[in-house]
């Protein structure tokens, strides 16, 4: 079990620092010179010279490669070019609002995917599964744009239930949140029912069965537990999955998360807010994977044997 | 032809591939079946609901929105044809030739691919466009890396077990150089699953180069694209709602025959499966 777990973080530690290494050098091909970029583009040049000099920048790309590692442990990732001000500072408060919402979408995905994914699998081929399953096929061919748009306009322009953009209340959040989970609880519904059937047909299940135990008890205590296995792992994916998906609902819902900056830092060429935002998402998301993976060999030890 | 005998079987899949059929047809020929010009700006005729003229409406610019629509099949379709296209190559040289010979250089290539997928999803494709400059070319570029270590990753598995036949160790013991056994024996021989892949992905490519492109990093406006549609008509949600509606529909139902026809392909070369699904 030690020697997994050593494994699987020395696996981790290695992707961060590569993602990192990955972030730095590509930014480097980025067209334009930072120090143009923030002296302005009537800036003389001595004002430029300086500026370089006081960014580094004189320095050859390795040694820059080094400080900026250096920076990053000590938990500086440099500074906006638009605001001046420390990247992290600029992270901190939207990388919060992006988790809420991707926690909020990943919960109610989970508790969605799960009630449809396990009614389905109960009365396979009924008319409820068919049903639930045609709504999972058309929750994964959506796009999550629009269906933030549609939902915007019925919920928040027409019925006027829910406000269409912004975040302060409880209420903000709902409309962002059910986009996003939409498309994620097709995928655990889908998950849910493969798994589910496949316990079903076990022989354990039918040796509970046969041994008398109520069809309520060989869900729940036998062919439920095992079925869950795969699926937590779909979860803690979808984790990762609705910060991608949060870019595109955070546009539509105006709200002030990492995807959003992203997309903003992108256009103002606000190199590294951008990598900042690149190397926050890869954290994460490489660390739920992680975390994934220890719970999965948890649950299921036959994993640490491979 | 067994394949397609089996897709025929399945109600949904033979939906997806009439579906898929369409927006391919329509992608093709929409030059000649457009009614207007897709960029025609018409001041006078602006946000004008469905009707006989404008089955679709017309947008802000007053421009026919359905033919604007079927404009947008042919930008999906050229950006995702040739996004695969470029993933498929690469992924599948690159992972058949490490697939085969193994070692330092497999090493090396599965980490970087490692590397790749920790950006989940979309955020693959846009750290391309955080450094090119937007537009048709960087579109395909950045989906074709938001394909990349799928293609690696299946061609690799592929030539692990064409690596293991008979004729492979023939065509070695007779002399063949390296370059003639990946590309005469593991290549072809590799492909059915990188082909069924590339079916798969599609879905998945357009969906994400909509997304792009909604979020202003993809192709750029005035190009008819289903993505800058939505995204330049959503501010009109309010007042002429048919103009956000018709382009999300078609990225909808294109999407969805794909996933369609995917399942069925996926079905038919899976009997494990089809059986399990009764």
């Amino acid at each position: 079990m030690l020697a997994f777990f050593v494994r699987r973080l020395l696996m981790l530690l290695f992707v961060l620092f590569s993602v990192v290494t990955m972030a730095f050098f590509v930014m480097r091909l980025a067209p334009g010179d930072p120090a143009r970029i923030i002296a302005g583009f009537d800036a003389p040049y001595e004002t430029i010279l300086a500026l370089r000099r006081e960014l580094g920048l004189d320095r050859p790309v390795i040694v820059q490669y080094v400080r900026y590692l250096g920076s990053l442990l000590r938990g500086d990732f440099g500074r906006s070019y638009n605001t001046r001000r420390p990247v992290l500072e600029e992270l901190g408060w939207r990388y919060k609002n992006t988790l809420i919402l991707a926690i909020c979408a990943v919960s109610f995905s989970t508790f969605l995917g799960l009630t449809l994914g396990g009614l389905s699998a109960i009365k396979p081929y009924s008319i409820f599964d068919n049903f639930a399953m045609v709504v999972a096929l058309l929750g994964v061919s959506a796009p999550i744009f629009w269906l933030a748009v549609i939902f915007m306009w019925v919920f928040g322009v027409k019925l006027r239930i829910f406000p269409t953009g912004g975040t302060g209340t409880v209420r903000h959040i709902v409309l962002p949140s059910l986009t996003l989970g939409l498309a994620l609880s097709a995928v655990i519904a889908r998950m849910t029912r493969s798994c589910l059937l496949e316990c079903l047909g076990q022989d354990y299940v039918r040796t509970a069965r046969a041994m008398g135990f109520g069809e309520r008890t060989v869900i729940f205590r036998y062919a439920l537990r095992n079925a869950l296995i795969p699926v937590v792992t779909v979860v803690g994916l979808q984790l990762g999955y609705s910060l991608a998906g949060a870019v595109l609902t955070e546009t539509v819902f105006a709200w002030p998360g990492l995807g959003r900056l992203l997309v903003d830092s992108i256009f103002a060429r606000d190199y590294p807010v951008v990598q900042g935002c690149f190397i926050f998402v890869a954290f994460t998301f490489a660390l739920t994977n992680f975390l994934v993976d220890v719970v999965y060999s948890l649950l299921d030890p036959r994993i640490r044997y491979h | 032809m067994r394949i397609l005998k089996t897709i025929f079987r399945n109600v949904g899949a033979t939906l997806g591939f009439f579906g898929v059929l369409a927006f391919i047809v329509v992608g093709i020929t929409a030059p000649y079946i457009a009614p207007f010009d897709p960029n025609k700006q018409n001041l006078r005729a602006i946000f004008q609901p469905p009707s006989q003229d404008h089955p679709f409406g017309t947008d802000q610019f007053g421009r026919d929105v359905l033919s604007r629509v079927l404009w947008g099949a042919r930008t999906s379709l050229i950006v995702a044809t040739s996004a695969i296209a470029l993933a498929m190559l690469m992924g599948a040289l690159a992972g058949v030739i490490v697939g085969y010979r193994g070692g330092w250089l497999d090493e090396v290539v599965m980490r970087f691919v490692d590397v790749l997928l920790t950006f989940p999803d979309i955020f693959l494709a846009i750290i391309i466009t955080a450094v090119v400059p937007p537009g048709l070319g960087t579109t395909i570029l950045a989906i074709a890396v938001y394909n990349l270590p799928q293609f690696i990753r299946v061609a690799r598995a592929a030539a692990l077990n064409v690596r293991e036949n008979a004729f492979v160790e023939a065509a070695k013991a007779s002399g063949a150089s390296t370059s003639h056994v990946v590309f005469r024996h593991i290549l072809p021989n590799s492909l059915a699953p990188i082909v069924v892949l590339a079916t798969l992905r599609t879905a998945a490519s357009i969906l994400t180069a909509a997304g792009l492109s909604f979020l202003g990093l993809g192709v750029q406006p005035p190009t008819a694209e289903w993505g800058t549609m939505v995204s330049e008509a959503r501010v009109y949600i309010v007042s002429a709602p048919w103009t956000s509606i018709f382009p999300g529909l078609a990225i909808f139902f294109t999407v969805l025959s794909f996933n369609l026809l995917g399942d069925g392909i996926n079905d038919a070369l899976n009997p494990r499966r089809r059986a399990f699904r009764g």
